[in-house]
C-alpha cells in the first residue's frame, strides 16, 4: 500500500531503510540527490593528450637558472651562470643546452605565478590546481584523471615514479581507490622490480586462483559486514591488481631491463634517465598519468654549483624523453609538463643562493597538443614580477585537463555533498595549443 | 614573552629540518680548518694537571693550544695520528673555577673553540657498571665526577649525608657540547628508598644544564642520578657534576656596583638561604664582571656575573607597589641610579621613583637573565608620578631582559616599575634596573666569513689574511678606527679607517715571511675622536656559538673581546689583482684581472671571491684551473650603487689536500661613479617580415675619454640587426637600429631590449648596460578582402556616405585594429 503523496513504495521505502542502516539517513539521501542534481556536469570533450608526465622538481628549481635567465641584469639578479642560445632563437640558462636543442618541441610558460612561498602550500598549488584550504583535502592530477578516466591496458591509471611524492599527490576527498600506484623503488637502481607484480614462490595460476576465491569470500562477507569508503578502495586495489598481474603485457610495462641498452644510456643511466625512461614506458603501455619526482632543488646555498652539479642528468634525460616520445609518435599524444612549487628569488642571497619566490616562475610544457617552439608570457626585467599574460595555477591545470579532455569546470562530489569543481576559475590557455 | 628554546621539543615534522640542519652543519664544519670535535676529558682540579686527548680533523700539525684566560697551561702536544692528539693540560693553584675557552693551534691555523673546567674539588672518575640504582658508585661529598652519558645511559651516584646538611649538585653538561651534540642532562636526587627529593632539567643559572639543592631529611645515603633528558647520549656527551656543600648563590643584591669598590652583597641560593659577602670590583666599568662565592674554605664551581658601573645603588624596600606612594614618602633618586630589587611576593610589582630633568636622553635597562643569570623575566614600565605609563618594555633582541631610551617631557619624578612576565617570584629573583643618561658607545664585531663560525685570522707566511669589521656607533657619529694591539711578532695589519657614513670596512692581515707560527689573542677596539683631545673607545664584541638548538638558535656560546690571530705555513700560491685603470659606472660593469703565482708543483684550483661586495655592487667567483694563472672576476654595480672609491680584497681559496687554505689580496680600488650614458626607449612598433628601426636615445652625461659604442642587445628571436655596435659620438642623442623581423617571427611585445654602451680607451674600458625597451611585433594586417562577388540578382545597396567616407579617410593603426575587432 502506497500512502498519498508519498512517492516511496514498501520495497523503496525498505531500500532507504536500508541505506539508513548504513549510516545515511533519508534526510542524508535526498540532500545528496539533491546535491547531485545541482551538479555541474559536462561531457568529456576531444582529448589532445592521452596521458601525461607530469616530472615535479621539488624544493622549487630556480626559474633564472633553467629557462627564464636575465643575462643583462645586475650580477646579483642574473647569478654566476651563463646563457644558451635555443634552436628557435630564445635564451635559455646554460645548464639546460639539450633542451634548448629541441626548444621547437617545448613551450615554456614564463610567467607562471602564484603567492604562496612555502614549500607545502606551493606543492599543493601545483599538485591540485587548488590553494590549499583548511576544509577540504583536495584531490591531485593524477586522481582526478584517474577518477574520471579509470584504468586502461590492465594498468593503473594514476601512477607515481617511485613513491606517491608528497600528501598532495593523493586522492583529497575523492575516494582511496583513485591514489597512485607507487613503483616502491628507484627505476634506477640495479636489478629494479616493482614490489609484488609476479606471484610468489611456488604459487602457480591455479592455487592463486584458488587464494583468490577464498579471499573474496572473506572479503564479501566482511564487506557485507561494514561499509566504508576503505573497503571499497581496497577491493578496487585488489581488482587491479588481480588484472595487472594477470597480464603478461600490463606487468612488461614496468620492466625497465627490456628497454634497449643505447635507450637507457640515451636517458642517462643514473636516477633522472631511468625515472623518466620508466614514465615513457608506463604511458606508452597506458598509464594516464604518471608524476615523477627528481632531485632536490632547494638551493639556498651556492646555487650556480648546485645547478651545475644536479641539471645536466636532467637536461638529458628530459630531452631524450622528448626526442624518444617523439620518434614513436607518442609527443602528440603524450603531455610532458615539468613543474615545481615555486621559482627562487630575483636576487642572490648572502650564501650565493636564491630563496623562494612564487610570484613568477617558469613552467616547460611539451607535445599532447601543445605547440612546439613557443614562449608563452614573460617576467620583467630582474624575474621578479610577471610582465605579460599571467598564469595561474588554475590555469595550467584547466588546460592540462582540457587537454586530456576533462573540463575542468565540471563538479565532483566532496564530502558532505558538496559539488566541488575540479578546478576553480582556471582559464584555458589558448595561445599555447596547437 | 620570551621562551627558552629547546631542541629536545622534537616533532616528526622537526626531524625533517633537524636531519637539514645537521647536513648543513657538517658541511660547515667542514669549511673550518682545524676541529676538535671530542675531548677525552672536559676538566681538571686546579693545582693538578691531567692528559687530555683531543680528537677531530686536521689536528696532527697542533703545536700549542690558545687558552682565553689565565691558569691552564698545554705541554706535550703529542701527535696521536692527523685526527687526534694528546696534550698534557696543567691548572695553576689559582686558576679560576670556571670554563676556559680555548682553541687548538697548528701549523694550518686555528681549531674551534672548545672549553676546559677547572673546578676546586678533587676530580673523580665515572666507574661503570653505575647504572643500576643498587649499584649506584659510591662517591665521597665535595667531589667532582668526570662522567659521560652513552646512549640510554643512566648514571647513578651515592654519597652519604647527615641529617640537616645542605648538599648542592652543579653539572655542566650542554656547556660542553659542540655544535649539534646537544647534550640535554638532566638530575635527580634520590633517598635510599627511591623517594625523589629534587630533580632539575634545566636551570636559568647554568643554562640548560641542571643544578640542585637539598638538606638531608635524616642520617643516610643519597643518590644522584644522571642522564640525558631524554635517555639520548653518546661518548661524547660528558659531563662534570660537582657535588657538595659548597656556596652555590644564584642571585646576589644588589646585582652590581660602581666601579674600584668594594661591593656587599647578598648572596641567596636556591633554597633561599641569604649570608653577605664582599667583593672587590674592578677598576673599569665592566658588564659582566665574574665573582665566587666563598664559604667555610669552599668555592661556587662557577662564577656569578655582576653589572659594574659608575652609578649609585639603591636597595629595596617594600611595600614598593605604588608609584605615588612611594614618591610622597621618599625622596627621589636623581639620575644616573640602579635599584636593585627581588621579587618576592605572587605578582610582585616593584615601583623606583628618580627625578630627571627635562630632554634629559635616558637608558633604561633590566638586568636581570643577563648578566646575572637570574630566573625574572623582567617587564619594564616607565610612569610619571601622578600621571600614567608613558612607556614600557618587555624583551629586546631576543633576550628577556628590558631595554627602552626615554626622553623625558618636562622635569619632575617618574617611576620606573619591574614585573615577572608571568608574575613569578621567589626569594632568589633577583634585578637590577639601571636608569642612565645616555653616553656615546662605540665596538666593533668581526664578520663571519662561514655562517655560524665565528672568524678568526689564520696569516699564513709571507701573505696575507683579510676581515670585515663593523664598527657600531651608539649616541655617537664620525670616523672610527680600528686598531689592534700586540699583534704576535712579524704580524701587521693594514689601516682601519671606517668613514662616518659606513659601518664595516675590510681589513688585510700580513705575515712576514720569515715569522714564526705562533697562536695568540690580540685585543681589537674601534675609536671615535670627539674632539682633537678626546675620543670614544669601544672593544670587541665577537660572539663564538658553541651550541646551536633548532632553526639555528643561539643556545650557548660566548662573547669575547680578543680576536683569535695566528701566523701559519706558507700557501702553495699567491694572488695579485690588477688595479683597475677606469671607473665602475652605475649600471656599469668590470672585471677584475686577478693573477695567481703558483709554486712550483702546485696545480690545484683556486676558487676566488670578493671578500665582500659594498652596497649596490655585486660580483660572480671564480675558479682559477689547475693549469692556468689567470681569470677575470666580474663586478657589476647596479643603479643605486653608493659612489666612492671602495677598496676591494679578493680572497682565494685552494685545498691542497689538508684542507681548505684561505689567501687574501691586497687592497684593489674601485671608483664607482654616476653613469656616463643616459637612455631612453621609445616604445618600437613593428610587423613580422618587415624591417623596424630601433630608436634609442642616448646621450651622455659628461665627456669622457676615449671611443663611445653602443650596441644593441636582448633582440627578439629570430630578428637581427645588421649592426648591432655602432660608434656614438660625444653631441649625439640617438641611436637607430635596424631589427629585421622574418615573417615566422612570433608576434607579441618583447620588453627585452638592452642596449650596452662602452667607452674604450687606453686605460681600459668602461660598460654600461641599460634597459629595457619595447618591441612590439605584430602581425600585418591584411589589406581588404576584394569584394566578394556579388550574385547578379542581389540587390547592389547604394554606397552610404559613411561608408563613402571610410574608404576615403586613412586609418590609424589603432582604428584599424579597432575594425577588425569589430568584424570578429
Amino acid at each position: 500500500m502506497r500512502c498519498l503523496g508519498n512517492p516511496l513504495g514498501r520495497r523503496g521505502f525498505m531500500t532507504v531503510g536500508a541505506l539508513g542502516g548504513l549510516g545515511l539517513s533519508m534526510g542524508d539521501l535526498f540532500r545528496s540527490r539533491q546535491a547531485m542534481a545541482d551538479q555541474k556536469k559536462y561531457d568529456f570533450i576531444d582529448a589532445k593528450a592521452e596521458s601525461v608526465i607530469h616530472i615535479f622538481l621539488p624544493g622549487g628549481i630556480a626559474h633564472q637558472e633553467t629557462f627564464d635567465p636575465k643575462p643583462y641584469s645586475p650580477l646579483e639578479y642574473r647569478g654566476e651562470l651563463g646563457t644558451i642560445k635555443t634552436k628557435t632563437g630564445e635564451v635559455f640558462c646554460e645548464t639546460v643546452p639539450k633542451l634548448a636543442a629541441i626548444s621547437d618541441k617545448l613551450t615554456i610558460l614564463r610567467a607562471m605565478t602564484h603567492g604562496e612561498a612555502a614549500h607545502e602550500r606551493g606543492t599543493h598549488n601545483m599538485f591540485t590546481g587548488y590553494k590549499p584550504s583548511p576544509a577540504l583535502i583536495f584531490p591531485s592530477f593524477g586522481s582526478v584523471v584517474s577518477h574520471e578516466y579509470g584504468p586502461r591496458n590492465n594498468l593503473p591509471p594514476y601512477v607515481a615514479v617511485p613513491n606517491s611524492p608528497n600528501e598532495f599527490a593523493g586522492t583529497g576527498y575523492l575516494s582511496s581507490s583513485f591514489g597512485p600506484f607507487s613503483l616502491g623503488a628507484d627505476p634506477a637502481n640495479k636489478g629494479f622490480k616493482v614490489q609484488d607484480l609476479n606471484l610468489g614462490g611456488g604459487v602457480d595460476a591455479n592455487r592463486f586462483d584458488r587464494r583468490r576465491s577464498a579471499l573474496e569470500a572473506v572479503n564479501a562477507y566482511f564487506a557485507d559486514k561494514q561499509k566504508s569508503d576503505n573497503i571499497a578502495a581496497m577491493d578496487t586495489f585488489y581488482q587491479r591488481a588481480y588484472s595487472l598481474i594477470s597480464s603478461d603485457k600490463a606487468r612488461e610495462a614496468f620492466n625497465i631491463e627490456a628497454e634497449d641498452n643505447g635507450l637507457r644510456d640515451k636517458y642517462g643511466r643514473n636516477v633522472a634517465g631511468q625515472r623518466l625512461l620508466m614514465a615513457r614506458r608506463l604511458v606508452e603501455s597506458g598509464v594516464r598519468f604518471v608524476t615523477v619526482t627528481y632531485g632536490g632543488w632547494d638551493m639556498h646555498a651556492g646555487i650556480a654549483g648546485a645547478m651545475r652539479r644536479d641539471m645536466p642528468s636532467l637536461d638529458q634525460a628530459l630531452a631524450a624523453l622528448i626526442e624518444d616520445l617523439d620518434s614513436r609518435g607518442l609527443l602528440s599524444k603524450t603531455l610532458v609538463m615539468v613543474s615545481s612549487e615555486f621559482g627562487r628569488t630575483p636576487k642572490i642571497n648572502n650564501d650565493a643562493g636564491r630563496d623562494h619566490w612564487p610570484k613568477v616562475f617558469s613552467v616547460m610544457l611539451a607535445g599532447g597538443g601543445v605547440k612546439g617552439g613557443l614562449v608563452y608570457g614573460s617576467s620583467d626585467a630582474t624575474a621578479t614580477e610577471p610582465e605579460f599574460d599571467p598564469v595561474s595555477p588554475e590555469d595550467l591545470a584547466t588546460t592540462m585537463y582540457h587537454l586530456l579532455g576533462i573540463v575542468a569546470d565540471k563538479e565532483l562530489m566532496s564530502p558532505g555533498d558538496r559539488p566541488i569543481e575540479i578546478c576553480d576559475g582556471g582559464k584555458v590557455i589558448h595561445s599555447i595549443l596547437v | 614573552m620570551y621562551f627558552q628554546s629547546k631542541i629536545r621539543c622534537i616533532s616528526w615534522s622537526n626531524v625533517a629540518s633537524l636531519l637539514i640542519l645537521s647536513m648543513v652543519l657538517v658541511s660547515y664544519i667542514n669549511a673550518s680548518e682545524p676541529e676538535a670535535n671530542s675531548l677525552s676529558l672536559v676538566g681538571l682540579q686546579r693545582g693538578t694537571s691531567a692528559e687530555i686527548t683531543i680528537s677531530g680533523n686536521r689536528l696532527g700539525d697542533a703545536h700549542s693550544l690558545l687558552f682565553y684566560m689565565p691558569g691552564l697551561s698545554a705541554t706535550n702536544v703529542i701527535k696521536v695520528d692527523d685526527k687526534s692528539i694528546k696534550v698534557t693540560i696543567v691548572a695553576s693553584p689559582d686558576a679560576a673555577c670556571d670554563l676556559h675557552p680555548f682553541r687548538v693551534v697548528t701549523n694550518t691555523g686555528l681549531s674551534n673553540m672548545r672549553l676546559l673546567n677547572v673546578s676546586a674539588l678533587p676530580s673523580v672518575a665515572e666507574k661503570e657498571p653505575n647504572s643500576e640504582f643498587q649499584a649506584a658508585q659510591q662517591v665521597a661529598f665535595n667531589s667532582t665526577i668526570d662522567g659521560v652519558v652513552l646512549n640510554e645511559d643512566v648514571d647513578y651516584y651515592a654519597v652519604e649525608l647527615k641529617q640537616g646538611q645542605q648538599m648542592n649538585v652543579e653539572l655542566e653538561g650542554l656547556r660542553h657540547s659542540y655544535l649539534n651534540d646537544f647534550f640535554d642532562p638532566y638530575v635527580a636526587i634520590y633517598d635510599s628508598k627511591r623517594f625523589e627529593i629534587t630533580a632539575s632539567d634545566d636551570s636559568v643559572m647554568l643554562q640548560q644544564d641542571p643544578l640542585c639543592s637539598m638538606v638531608a631529611p635524616a642520617d643516610g645515603k643519597y643518590i644522584i642520578e644522571v642522564r640525558e633528558s631524554s635517555f639520548g647520549g653518546n661518548d661524547r656527551a660528558r659531563y662534570r657534576l660537582h657535588v657538595g656543600n659548597f656556596p652555590r648563590p644564584v642571585a646576589m643584591v644588589p646585582s652590581g656596583g660602581p666601579p674600584g669598590q668594594p661591593l656587599v652583597a647578598t648572596c641567596i641560593d636556591l633554597l633561599g638561604n641569604q649570608w653577605q659577602e664582599t667583593f672587590d670590583m674592578p677598576m673599569q666599568p665592566t658588564a659582566a664582571f665574574r665573582v665566587w662565592s666563598k664559604r667555610d674554605g669552599q668555592v661556587s664551581p662557577s662564577p656569578n656575573y655582576l653589572s659594574v658601573s659608575a652609578i649609585p645603588n639603591v636597595l629595596e624596600s617594600e611595600p614598593n607597589e605604588d608609584h605615588n606612594t612611594i614618591a610622597a614618602a621618599s625622596p627621589a633618586s636623581p639620575v644616573p641610579v640602579a635599584f636593585n630589587g627581588i621579587l618576592e611576593k605572587e605578582k610582585d610589582l616593584d615601583c623606583w621613583v628618580f627625578e630627571a630633568k627635562k630632554d634629559q636622553q635616558l637608558e633604561i635597562r633590566v638586568h636581570a637573565r643577563n648578566p646575572m643569570r637570574s630566573q625574572v623575566d623582567a617587564v619594564l614600565k616607565i610612569l610619571k608620578v601622578g600621571g600614567g605609563v608613558l612607556a614600557n618594555n618587555d624583551d629586546v633582541n631576543n633576550n628577556p631582559d628590558c631595554y627602552l631610551q626615554f626622553k623625558v617631557p618636562a622635569d619632575g619624578k617618574y617611576a620606573v616599575c619591574v614585573s615577572d612576565h608571568l608574575g613569578r617570584f621567589g626569594k632568589h629573583f633577583a634585578y637590577r634596573a639601571e636608569i642612565l643618561v645616555q653616553v656615546p658607545e662605540t665596538s666593533t664585531n668581526v664578520n663571519e666569513q662561514t655562517r655560524y663560525v665565528s672568524q678568526v685570522v689564520n696569516v699564513p707566511r709571507g701573505s696575507r689574511m683579510a676581515i670585515e669589521t663593523t664598527v657600531t656607533r651608539k649616541f655617537i657619529g664620525g670616523e672610527a678606527r680600528i686598531a689592534t694591539s700586540e699583534l704576535p711578532a712579524g704580524m701587521s695589519h693594514s689601516d682601519a679607517v671606517c668613514a662616518p657614513d659606513l659601518g664595516v670596512i675590510p681589513m688585510v692581515f700580513r705575515a712576514d715571511a720569515n715569522a714564526v707560527n705562533l697562536g695568540k689573542l690580540v685585543e681589537m677596539f674601534a675609536t671615535i675622536a670627539t674632539s682633537p683631545q678626546t675620543s670614544v673607545s669601544g672593544p670587541l664584541r665577537q660572539r663564538t656559538q658553541l651550541v646551536r638548538g633548532q632553526n639555528n638558535v643561539d643556545v650557548w656560546g660566548r662573547h669575547e673581546d680578543r680576536l683569535a690571530v695566528a701566523i701559519v705555513d706558507p700557501a702553495p700560491f699567491d694572488i695579485e689583482v690588477v688595479q683597475p685603470q677606469v671607473p665602475l659606472v652605475r649600471n656599469g660593469s668590470m672585471t677584475l684581472t686577478i693573477n695567481a703565482k703558483r709554486n712550483d708543483g702546485f696545480d690545484k684550483p683556486i676558487s676566488l671571491r670578493l671578500l665582500s661586495a659594498p652596497a649596490g655592487m655585486a660580483f660572480s667567483a671564480a675558479t682559477i684551473p689547475g693549469n692556468q694563472t689567470t681569470i677575470g672576476l666580474p663586478l657589476t654595480a647596479n643603479g643605486g650603487a653608493a659612489m666612492r672609491k671602495w677598496p676591494l680584497v679578493v680572497m682565494a681559496t685552494t685545498d691542497n689536500g689538508y684542507g681548505p687554505i684561505h689567501v687574501a689580496s691586497e687592497f684593489v680600488y674601485v671608483e664607482v661613479t654616476d653613469s656616463l650614458f643616459e637612455f631612453k626607449f621609445p616604445k618600437t612598433m613593428a610587423e613580422q617580415g618587415k624591417v623596424a628601426n630601433v630608436i634609442v636615445n642616448a646621450k651622455l652625461k659628461r665627456p669622457v675619454e676615449g671611443v663611445a659604442e653602443i650596441e644593441i642587445l636582448g633582440l627578439p628571436p629570430g630578428t637581427q640587426v645588421a649592426t648591432p655596435k655602432v660608434p656614438f659620438a660625444a653631441d649625439a642623442t640617438q641611436v637607430s637600429f635596424s631589427l629585421q623581423i622574418p615573417p615566422e617571427t612570433r608576434a607579441g611585445n618583447y620588453k627585452t631590449i638592452v642596449c650596452r654602451a662602452t667607452v674604450t680607451s687606453d686605460k681600459g674600458i668602461v660598460t654600461q648596460t641599460n634597459g629595457n625597451g619595447e618591441v612590439q611585433i605584430d602581425v600585418p594586417i591584411t589589406p581588404p578582402a576584394a569584394a566578394p562577388s556579388i550574385a547578379a540578382s542581389a540587390p547592389v545597396a547604394p554606397p552610404t556616405a559613411s561608408a563613402v567616407d571610410a574608404v576615403a579617410k586613412p586609418l590609424t593603426r589603432l582604428e584599424m585594429l579597432k575594425q577588425q575587432r569589430g568584424k570578429q
